[in-house]
């Protein structure tokens, strides 16, 4: 049972919009990702908070407003407390934050996500489980230092039940990461640090599915998403300024136009 | 210092399948035991104390109890924003443990002076931050911090002072004869004040090895028994002093003077020996006990008005 993605992206849309939020274009390059998470999770355990339940860390903390729709969406946040996303007095800030039920830990500040995955990883590989780790990180991301400490150990040890998904939708928040400091060849990068790596299109939820539920490598896995950043509204796809605005009056009915069709 | 803590590291692994340790590339020769021993907990993350304390924080998700080792500027200051984000702000309560504080590293340069580690720490909520001063408190304050649930951070150096005796608390008097100035210290310092007695017997000393949260239950009997308090500190004036400082105004306390013997605010070129650094900044035995008589002085001309 899962919900469509263009739900997805109205119900992001609508609480985007209520909240008075930015990070509108990050979070609609991620859906297929989340959905492809969530789907593959054991969510039983997660929800029973054993410690060796699956988990799930999404470093790049500013696609908040989609990660908060998705646990909705899978039984792991009420109405109510979605509704009051970046709300005076609501814990759902504009930044995943482990103050909310279910959130292993508070990103937003780049750079904070996979060594704290990797030490999550570690410590399931001692308790001997066979829970793994989900880690999502922006391609903008990836130009915090403290990722490739994290990266180096990873391959190192052969953390075989940690998988690194990026959303690589080729944007930061000043424009495209060529013009700034490019990071490609990406898959390359993570090879030549002992990851067993894939490239898929990001906004297929199959083509992510097929790399993270099979496990056979002795290496972590990395995903390279290729995405568009305000993927599913035309004047959102690949425009920064949807970084920063949040859509409202005539703009909503039009993104909330295409997303009905 | 460091065999004792060692030690107690060693056993308290033993003891508690729940404990990580982690060095980012420091430890030669102290940590392969426990390598040995314990293969799954004891882990080198390599020379990256960012990684170092975000996987801490990862560890600490699973309700593992971490202990993060390196030297103290690089933990303290490289990873600060780990001990903040992924740390402090998710109150999981690793055991940091900062090596060659203060001049220990002092003819390695500036770079690797801890001097302004406690002031940058001490900004940040739901962290303790000790400066062990003897080898028999550096023990008390491991088990402390490994009982506690809020986060740690241990910084010592290479000192080996022993009190002779075992201590019930990390701050505590080292020397009471009913001075009328009290010296107020922590970490290598107290050794050098107790030193100072070879010097001048016109003072009492009281270790504060425990700097954060400070200890507002002593503070009021120790302000009150005293003419003049004198901290003593291989810190900038942002250390405890800048700590005791807050405290008195918020206390409006007015019949004790407080002053500080600390190390000048400025990162030097020059280095040397940690005793030649110490010498340039009032920080020597002798020096302190000098400092001592001055104020003892002062308060005998203040006394006969
Ligand atoms: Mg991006």
């Amino acid at each position: 049972m899962t919900t469509p993605n263009k739900q997805l992206r109205r119900k992001i849309l609508e609480v985007i919009s209520r909240g008075g939020s930015p990070h509108i274009a990050s979070a609609f390059s991620m859906v297929e990702i989340l959905n492809a998470v969530f789907r593959t999770m054991a969510l039983e355990k997660i929800k029973d908070g054993a410690r060796d339940r699956d988990r799930f860390v999404m470093s790049k903390g500013h696609g908040a407003g989609a990660l908060y729709v998705i646990m909705h969406a899978y039984g792991l946040m009420g109405d109510d407390d979605l509704a009051s996303f970046h709300a005076n007095g609501s814990l759902l800030a504009g930044h995943a934050s482990h103050f909310v039920k279910y959130i292993e830990h508070s990103t937003g500040a780049l750079g904070h996500g996979l060594s704290p995955a990797l030490g999550m990883a570690i410590g399931l590989r001692a308790l001997k489980s066979e829970a793994r780790v989900f880690v999502l990180v922006g391609d903008g991301e990836l130009h915090e230092g403290s990722n490739w400490e994290a990266i180096m150990l990873a391959g190192h040890l052969g953390m075989e039940n940690l998988y690194v998904l990026v959303d690589s939708n080729g944007y930061d928040q000043m424009g495209p990461l060529g013009s700034s400091c490019g990071i490609e060849p990406l898959r390359a990068k993570f090879e030549s640090f002992n990851f067993a790596t894939a490239e898929v299109d990001g906004h297929s939820e199959q083509e992510i599915m097929g790399v993270i539920q099979k496990s056979e490598n002795k290496k972590p896995t990395a995903v390279i998403c290729r995405t568009v950043k305000g993927k599913g509204v035309s004047f959102m796809e690949s425009n920064v300024v949807w970084h920063y605005r949040t859509p409202a009056g005539e703009e909503y009915e039009k993104a909330l136009a295409e997303l009905n069709d | 210092m460091r065999a004792i803590l060692f030690h107690k590291i060693y056993e308290s692994m033993r003891r508690n399948p729940n404990l990580f340790f982690l060095t980012a590339g420091v430890g030669f020769n102290l940590i392969e035991p426990m390598c040995k021993e314990f293969p799954d907990r004891t882990m080198n993350v390599g020379i990256a104390e960012q990684n170092l304390v975000g996987v801490a924080a990862g560890l600490s998700n699973l309700g593992f109890k971490a202990i993060c080792y390196s030297y103290t500027n690089f933990l303290a200051e490289r990873a600060f924003e780990q001990i903040r984000n992924d740390i402090c702000l998710h109150r999981y309560a690793p055991i940091f443990i900062g090596t060659t504080a203060g001049f220990d590293n002092a003819g390695l340069g500036a770079t690797h002076h801890a001097l302004d580690d406690i002031g940058a720490l001490k900004t940040l909520p739901h962290l303790k931050i000790y400066s062990p001063s003897s080898s028999e408190s550096i023990g008390l304050i491991f088990d402390e911090a490994l009982a506690s649930d809020m986060a740690s951070f241990i910084r010592f150096t290479k000192n080996d002072f022993s009190e002779g005796h075992p201590v019930s608390d990390a701050n505590r008097f080292v020397i009471e004869r009913h001075a009328k100035i009290l010296i107020i210290s922590h970490g290598k310092m107290v050794a050098n004040s107790v030193r100072a007695s070879e010097f001048s017997s016109g003072f009492d000393l009281f270790a504060m090895d425990r700097i954060k949260p400070l200890d507002a239950g002593k503070l009021k009997d120790l302000f009150a028994g005293y003419r003049a308090i004198v901290v003593v500190e291989d810190n900038f004036k942002s250390g405890l002093y800048n700590s005791l400082a807050q405290w008195m105004a918020e206390n409006d306390v007015k019949n004790t003077r407080l002053h500080s013997i600390s190390v000048e605010e400025t990162y030097r070129g020059e280095i040397g020996t940690a005793a030649y650094l110490e010498d340039l900044n009032g920080l020597n035995p002798k020096q302190i006990a000098d400092f001592i008589g001055l104020i003892n002085k002062d308060l005998s001309s203040y006394d006969e008005i």
